[in-house]
């Protein structure tokens, strides 16, 4: 009898410290076969903890993982995949220069004999799976040429190929596009289809309501709600992950900007821009969107001097040549940018060395350095832009997403930049981190002589910061508009590519 | 309890990664100490900073290397080269400094063809000093055909072979070299930058950090350091000799990995290899003090190396 009304999956009583730190406190985790079940809360409120304990990576210091009732042991992650469970971690675990019908089966080869790969075997049944899920990718493809859309799915494949019954996906969508997304959905339905269950991670809320059927909210460990999805909305599920509202993005005031000048951009060309020409006027915030591979990224890259490109710039109606992030920093330009843990931010080294790695060079005499200068300096803007810390000496790898993107903030600041590029300035961080981000641009664009550029693959964000938006699509400005900003349209343009103006 | 334990047991890990070289030097010191009353004696230790100097002057270069994520497999030859280059032209009959500035000319002109490869080049740091192992070996061994050169000038032999007081004035150098190469990594943004290169190029870049100029830096310092070690050596031997430093580089690298390098770039110091340097230095002192073959002493060595760095790894704190 209790076997049939035992759920599927069970985390009963998880509990989890690190020095320092109680990252889950006594948390209950129930998952029904073949459901979709989301697990969301803000970072650091323990979801890839508690996804680590039911992987093997981490052990709990108590509690257990039930399985139709029956305690299974996981203890490493070979046990996690033995009791059915595959993970899919964000930055995807396959092997770049190893076909697809490898990196399905990688591990677990059909064999001819033993010790013999059988290869006819292997791409048959890869093209099976891959088929399966109606997926236009050839067995034969390395995965190093796919799409990041293609690489979450071989992931997929991969997790199905070891007859995984529990697939953790953790924040599939950050890197997709939104077809990639909408393909990746379809994937997604297809093996709760086939009586997959799936556990999805995102920091995008709305999808949830597309993909889940239930959901698990944590809050600082604890687990703050666990239920059927249909039972909450946006605004309910904020609530529960930060315990308090937050506003949305249309009703934010904005600090007023000048008319005069202050970047000017005729031209822009190179491989992916296509004769790009905008400007930005000072104390403005400009916001570029578009989809993936629309140029957004390139045009900031551009300003900053970190990739070659054709056409001309002005800086303060002075025509300037930036060949280099050098020559950019010179005349005040800082870049925010997309990967904050590849491009942004050196994992290895202290809080107070990546804020400082920029503007040391002006602060020291000579090439010389007085360490507790910086320390102190880089004391101020944690305080400043309230980054959470232990101490300035503690090495940035171990911060939570959102305060590592204020320690490459702080870098700028420190700089003294008074023209400021973000890229996706807010990509996996949690909604409370996201406001303080949001507050600390717009302060900087207050300040008198400044000029303000963001991308972003999120159209709200972009709504509630800038005081004008322009739309890109495939290395073209397609669209300029302005508050109150007509949001259908605007996605309208960047889907389409067809120009709408609104003044 | 558990709680309460936790984080002590880390913080005893932490030190022990951070400290466990002074612990095998100060073990293997101890069993010096042991096999023979010769071990604690001014002239002992005279001797062993004597006979490190070379290395260690080579593993600063090293260390800056590594530091950067790259390797130079070259330092010993182009220590050779050095080397012949300032006696053939001492012998030639040019002046003691004339002579040691080409040579260190030497060095760091191919310390430059290395950065200038690897960084501009896009050539893999193995790759290249691999090249300019084989190739400076055959320039060293070019400049006279093969054969050594002798009768140096005696004052040169200062260098290699003076004292200033009680102390041997290669391993004064290579103090000081060691220090002033530690106040540089800390205190200039040239250092600082060069942990901020290993650690993540493309995160250095986009912070106004010129990556390759300081690759090709860090190998023109490692080609200046292997230089000196080639001066101090012929001045040492009083003979310029084309087949000196064979093997060097592997002894260099050796040091700098146990003084708790990263070969992945980063990490490090050189600190660490001053004490790496020792370490190889005390083991080999113990297999002399006790009459043993330099044969058993290599297998040893290896095998140091492979525990120390074991159990570097072990007690490495879990993120």
């Amino acid at each position: 009898m209790t076997m049939s009304t035992a759920p599927f999956l069970e985390m009963r009583g998880v509990s989890k410290s690190f020095p320092g730190v109680l990252a889950l406190d006594n948390v209950d985790f129930t998952v029904n076969a073949g459901e979709v079940h989301c697990l969301i809360g803000a970072n650091g409120a323990g979801k890839s903890t508690l996804m680590k304990v039911l992987s093997g990576v981490y052990a709990a210091d108590s509690g257990g993982v039930f399985l139709n009732g029956k305690e299974v042991r996981i203890q490493s992650p070979r046990d996690g995949l033995k009791a059915g469970i595959a993970v899919i971690y964000q930055e995807l675990s396959l092997v770049e220069h190893l076909t697809v019908a490898e990196n399905i089966f990688l591990g677990q080869y059909p064999k001819l004999l033993p010790g013999l790969v059988d290869w006819s075997a292997m791409t048959r049944k890869a093209e099976t799976l891959l088929d399966g899920l109606g997926v236009a990718v050839s067995p034969d493809a390395l995965v190093a040429n796919l799409s990041m859309g293609h690489k979450q799915i071989v992931e997929l494949c991969k997790a199905m190929a070891s007859e995984a019954r529990v697939v953790v996906m953790d924040e599939p969508s950050a890197t997709l596009s939104e077809e990639e997304f909408k393909a990746l959905v379809k994937v997604v339905f297809d093996l709760k289809a086939r009586g997959v269950t799936i556990i999805y991670i995102s920091h995008r809320l709305e999808e949830l309501f597309l993909v889940g059927d239930s959901v698990t909210v944590l809050r600082d460990g604890k687990k703050a709600y666990g239920g059927p999805i249909k039972d909450l909305d946006i605004q309910g599920l904020v609530r529960l992950m930060i315990g308090h509202d937050v506003r949305t993005g249309q009703t934010c005031a904005l600090p007023p900007h000048s008319d005069k000048t202050k970047v000017q951009a005729h031209a822009l060309a190179n491989k992916t821009l296509k004769g790009v020409d905008f400007s930005v006027r000072e104390g403005e915030i400009l916001g570029l969107y578009g989809l993936v591979g629309s140029g957004r990224s390139e045009i900031l890259h551009a300003l900053f001097g970190s990739q070659r490109h054709e056409g001309s710039l002005e800086v303060d109606g002075r025509p300037v040549t930036l060949s280099s992030p050098v020559d950019a920093m010179r005349l005040g330009v800082g870049l925010i940018p997309e990967q904050r843990k590849t491009q942004g931010l050196i994992l290895g080294l202290p809080v107070w060395e990546n804020a400082s790695i920029a503007a040391s060079p002006d602060l020291s005499l000579y090439g010389l350095l007085i360490p507790h200068k910086l320390y102190a300096l880089a004391r101020t803007f944690v305080d400043r832009l309230r980054i959470k810390t232990p101490s300035v000496m503690t090495e940035v790898r171990s911060l939570s997403g959102g305060n590592q993107q204020k320690v490459v903030i702080a870098k700028w600041l420190m700089k003294k930049s008074n023209i400021l590029l973000f890229d996706e300035p807010t990509q996996g961080i949690d909604i409370g981190a996201k406001e303080e981000v949001y507050d600390i641009i717009r302060g900087f664009a207050g300040k008198p002589d400044t000029a303000t550029v963001t991308a972003s693959s999120e159209l709200e964000e972009l709504e509630c910061m800038c005081h004008r938006i322009l739309v890109l699509y495939e290395g073209r400005v397609v669209g300029e508009f302005f508050p109150p900003y007509p949001t259908k349209q605007i996605l309208h343009t960047a889907i389409t590519g067809v120009g709408h103006e609104s003044r | 309890m558990k709680a309460v334990n936790a984080p002590r047991a880390i913080a005893w890990k932490e030190f022990f990664r951070k400290y466990n070289l002074l612990f095998f030097i100060g073990v293997f010191a101890c069993v010096a100490a042991a096999i023979s009353p010769k071990f604690f004696t001014l002239q002992n230790f005279v001797n062993l900073l004597q006979q490190s100097s070379i290395t260690g002057i080579i593993s600063v270069g090293m260390t800056l290397v590594i530091l950067v994520g790259g390797i130079d497999l070259g330092v010993g030859s182009v220590l050779a080269l050095a080397g012949m280059v300032v006696s053939v032209l001492m012998a030639d009959g040019y002046g003691i400094s004339v002579a040691i500035a080409a040579a260190l000319g030497s060095g760091v002109l191919l310390g430059l063809f290395n950065g200038v490869v690897s960084a501009k080049g896009g050539v893999p740091s193995f790759i290249t000093t691999l090249a300019t192992m084989v190739a400076a070996r055959g320039l060293a061994l070019l400049t006279t055909d093969g054969r050594p050169v002798f009768d140096l000038p005696e004052t040169f032999q200062w260098l290699g072979a003076g004292f200033i007081g009680p102390f041997p004035v290669s391993g004064l150098l290579w103090i000081c070299i060691t220090i002033c190469s530690a106040l540089m990594l800390k205190y200039t943004t040239f250092g600082r930058g060069l942990f901020a290169v290993g650690g993540n190029d493309e995160a250095a870049r986009l912070s106004g950090i010129r990556v390759k100029r300081s690759v090709i830096m860090v190998f023109m310092l490692s080609g200046l350091l292997s230089a000196l070690g080639g001066i101090v050596t012929a001045s040492w031997l009083t003979v310029g000799q084309p087949t000196a430093g064979k093997g060097m580089e592997l002894d260099a690298i050796a040091a700098v990995v146990l003084g708790g390098a990263s070969l992945m770039g980063g990490s490090g110091g050189v600190v660490g290899a001053f004490g790496g340097v020792w370490l190889l230095a005390i083991i080999t002192n113990i297999f002399n003090l006790a009459g043993l073959s330099s044969y058993y002493q290599m297998i040893f060595k290896g095998g140091i190396i492979v525990v120390a760095l074991m159990l570097n790894q072990f007690f490495r704190a879990r993120d």
